[in-house]
């Protein structure tokens, strides 16, 4: 699977999940983002991704401090206006999904390990 | 925030009678505790033995707490309180739920926890009971 096709891979799951504004995928120990795509018209890309980069550094700093609780492997995040799930599928990756509100938590739970396997077969065949 | 009055284990008897009856009914609980936004400490808990000291776990999600915020905040570029938190490690499960105030609750489970709908419906059932006598015991110290 070639980048271009990892990208519409995601981007074609991103668009099938309803109620899911925005899906970024970092590569967890460097906080590079390599999959990002977003509805939000009010913020750039870069500025959405420099918000996430920073929460997963802080999970990266959380789980080396607290070893005996074993790694992260999600965290998800209602508040008023917006729920964020991030989520480990791989050991270098993380997936970052929001929602407008705070139904779609369900949504983005159960769809994400789907864009593990998209990223599994995408490391396979590299 | 940091006005709110201060519950100790001494005027918190009530809410950790709570806490035990709330337990019961999540056969997978290993701790459940009232913790503070910014403070490490908890302010009052309950174990089911398995683990003897909260602190590791109050003073975890309080970190991730305050992460969280900051990262919301700024992606929607104004202030905002989270109200539901979850963290699932590979050993435990961890569900905070804003209460009162800058009040919060735990709920800590071991993973995996097969069905989530389960202890979101717990705290869904008891977070009302808990507000009012939280806010009750908390404002009677105002």
């Amino acid at each position: 699977m070639r980048i271009r096709e990892f990208k519409t891979a995601v981007e074609n799951f991103r668009v099938g999940v309803p109620g899911l504004v925005g899906l970024f995928i970092f590569d967890r120990h460097r906080s590079l983002l390599l999959y990002g795509g977003s509805d939000d018209i009010a913020s750039s890309l870069g500025e959405i991704s420099f918000c996430y980069a920073r929460l997963a550094r802080s999970l990266e700093k959380a789980n080396a401090c607290r070893k005996d609780m074993g790694a992260i492997k999600r965290i998800d995040i209602v508040a008023k206006r917006m729920t964020v799930s991030a989520s480990l599928i791989s050991d270098e990756h993380i997936v970052i999904g929001e929602c407008v509100g705070q139904k779609g938590l369900g949504v983005l739970v159960h769809g994400i390990p789907f864009l593990g396997k998209i990223m599994r077969r995408f490391k396979d065949e590299r | 925030m940091n006005d709110d009055p201060e519950l100790t284990m001494s005027n918190t008897a009530a809410i950790q009678r709570l806490l035990t009856d709330m337990a019961k009914e999540s056969p997978r609980c290993v701790l459940l505790c009232i913790y503070r936004e910014g403070k490490e400490t908890p302010s009052s808990y309950i174990t089911t033995g398995i683990l003897s000291d909260p602190v590791p776990f109050s003073s975890f999600i309080c970190k991730i707490l305050s992460a969280a915020e900051e990262v919301i905040s700024a992606r929607l570029g104004k202030a905002e309180q989270i109200k539901h938190l979850m963290v699932e490690t590979e050993r435990f499960t961890m569900i905070s739920r804003r209460l009162w105030k800058s009040y919060y609750v735990l709920l800590v489970l071991r993973s995996p926890v097969e069905c989530l709908g389960m202890p979101i419906e717990l705290l869904d059932r008891w977070e009302g009971t808990l507000r009012e006598n939280l806010a009750n015991i908390a404002g009677g110290l105002d």
